[in-house]
């Protein structure tokens, strides 16, 4: 790395040196030396950036500790969500995602913690480094038959059978799988393991495109902004409409709108 | 306390970057032998973000019983000391004394095909006759493959990880690694219980560079991992060979570049050998 004089560099140059350049813990302990209060603003904006990333680092560390786990022993891990048990309308989606023990997608949190525009930025980021990724539909069909809590159950199976690799492991947020795997049940899992938390992203992502589209099918309801959900527009639009081919029957207050 | 046991410590705090381990050996032999000036002497050179984690990791208790060397053991090779960056600690399984025999790196793409194998097996016997070792990384494809066979002959192999030693990556390899601990030496300058990280291969792979005396490639694509290490075996004047391959070939591609930027063509053992042995 090139050495400057720090001393002799104005305080916009040294600004620009700092965009263009990563300075090694030397020259910032040189820096810090510097008397001139616009260096020491400088400094200080670094410290504080670098305390977030060790704490971004630390805490995604943190949320790692029950796939480290079984990584150490070589076994993969499935982290298992669900997305889409409150809505009135459209399906249950889960998914299972294994990521590989080199995973470093320091962003990845319980989905309903993120804006959707970084689930949307994070969701490439995932597919791309997950060693497998499964993703499950379970009908609105499926849950008037069986109930939500069952239809869940279900579909998380079918996104776990479906995955090309067989993990030794499955991590599940607040269920259990009715697969014959051993597994760890976590209250708040998609917030407390990232491959939770990553299949938590996955499955939000999906059927959300999936709501925005069943939205041209079925216009009306407002389901592209609000996913099914039982929003005052959507409400309205029920009761203008009737219930549509994927409302949940067995959901009130769709229940008053059927014939 | 000694060096070694401050080494040791520093690393698992794994807030230490292993130039500035070394630095603080440095200070060790020139300032002070105190173990508390040291430390703080540490602390001083981290930034202020890193120096409270710092402290806190040091409280920690420190499991001694995990074996290990530090650059100032008799049993550190010479000639990985002379390299860039040597690794102050390297925590290990298995036996130690292979570092001390003339070695050949083998390494290659993950996603190797049987030419890989059929170059390994052109080689690894006549390794393990001369009694040479083998080295590798352990990853998927070549690496696999040059441990592999060299167990396969009876023959001596050390495997450098990019992780901690009672780590099993990739979960493929599971067994070769057991193996590998018992019948030959794994290395990793990570404390226990390190999962991988993309980062830490291409510094892995200055170890390897650093331990062999001669390094052949099998196939590498251009801009890989096995470029690296080759391009690092350079610089600390090992012997690289390469194994030519056909020119639509993406996975020679590197390697063939090798051979035009210099490195010696491997198309059969009795080279690589005489020149390693006389």
């Amino acid at each position: 790395m090139t050495s400057y004089n720090w001393q002799q560099l104005s305080i916009p140059t040294i600004k620009d040196l700092l965009t263009s350049t990563e300075l090694d813990d030397a020259a910032w302990q040189t820096l810090a030396q510097d008397s001139r209060r616009g260096v020491q603003n400088l400094v200080r904006q670094h410290q504080k950036q670098l305390e977030r990333t060790l704490k971004a680092q630390q805490s995604f560390e943190q949320r790692l500790q029950f796939e480290k786990k079984y990584w150490q022993k070589g076994q993969l891990v499935a982290g298992i969500d669900e997305v889409g048990r409150g809505p009135l309308a459209g399906p249950v989606v889960t998914a299972a995602v294994v990521l590989p023990p080199t995973v470093d997608i320091l962003e990845i949190n319980d989905s309903k913690q993120l804006s959707d525009e970084k689930r949307h930025q994070l969701y490439p980021k995932i597919l791309s480094e997950a060693v497998d990724i499964s993703i499950a539909v379970g009908s609105n069909q499926l849950i008037d038959t069986e109930n939500i809590y069952h239809a869940t159950e279900l579909t998380m199976a079918q996104s776990v059978n479906n995955l090309r690799v067989l993990p030794q492991h499955l991590l599940v947020d607040a269920m259990v799988v009715p697969v014959n795997i051993p597994q760890t049940k976590l209250i708040k899992g998609d917030a407390r393991s990232i491959s939770i938390g990553a299949a938590s992203i996955v499955a939000k992502v999906y059927r959300d495109e999936l709501m925005k589209n069943y939205d041209k099918v079925y216009p009306g309801f407002g389901f592209s902004d609000n996913a099914g959900y039982g929003t005052k527009v959507h409400l309205q639009g029920l009761q203008k409409l009737g219930p549509c081919a994927i409302h949940r029957h067995s959901f009130n207050p769709v229940k008053q709108y059927l014939k | 306390m000694g060096l070694n046991y401050l080494i040791r410590q520093l690393s698992q705090t794994g807030c230490v970057s292993n130039q500035l381990i070394l630095k603080v050996c440095g200070q060790y032999y020139q300032e002070t032998t105190d173990y508390h000036k040291l430390l703080h002497w540490v602390k001083q050179q981290l930034p202020v973000a890193k120096q409270e984690s710092f402290i806190q990791k040091l409280a920690q208790p420190l499991d001694m019983t995990i074996p290990f060397i530090t650059f100032f053991d008799a049993a550190y090779p010479k000639k990985l000391q002379q390299i860039y960056n040597p690794p102050a600690i390297l925590y290990y399984q298995g036996d130690l004394t292979l570092l001390q025999i003339k070695s050949v790196a083998i390494v290659g793409a993950r996603l190797s095909t049987s030419y890989t194998q059929t170059i390994v097996h052109s080689l690894v016997p006549q390794l393990v006759q001369h009694q040479l070792v083998s080295v590798s990384g352990l990853a998927l494809g070549a690496d696999a493959c040059c441990h592999q066979i060299t167990l396969e002959q009876q023959g001596k192999t050390i495997a450098v990880l990019g992780n901690g030693i009672d780590y099993f990556y990739p979960q493929q390899n599971q067994v070769l690694q057991k193996q590998i601990a018992a019948k030959g030496l794994l290395l990793s300058e990570y404390p226990p219980s390190t999962r991988p990280k993309k980062f830490y291969f291409p510094q892995r792979n200055r170890i390897i560079a650093g331990l062999c005396d001669s390094l052949l490639v099998t196939q590498a694509k251009q801009r890989s991992g096995s470029l690296i290490t080759a391009q690092l075996a350079l610089q600390e004047n090992r012997n690289v060979w390469a194994a030519p391959g056909p020119i639509d070939s993406a996975l020679s591609k590197g390697c063939n570049q090798l051979i035009a930027a210099g490195a010696s063509p491997y198309y059969e053992a009795y080279d690589l050998i005489n020149e390693l042995i006389n």
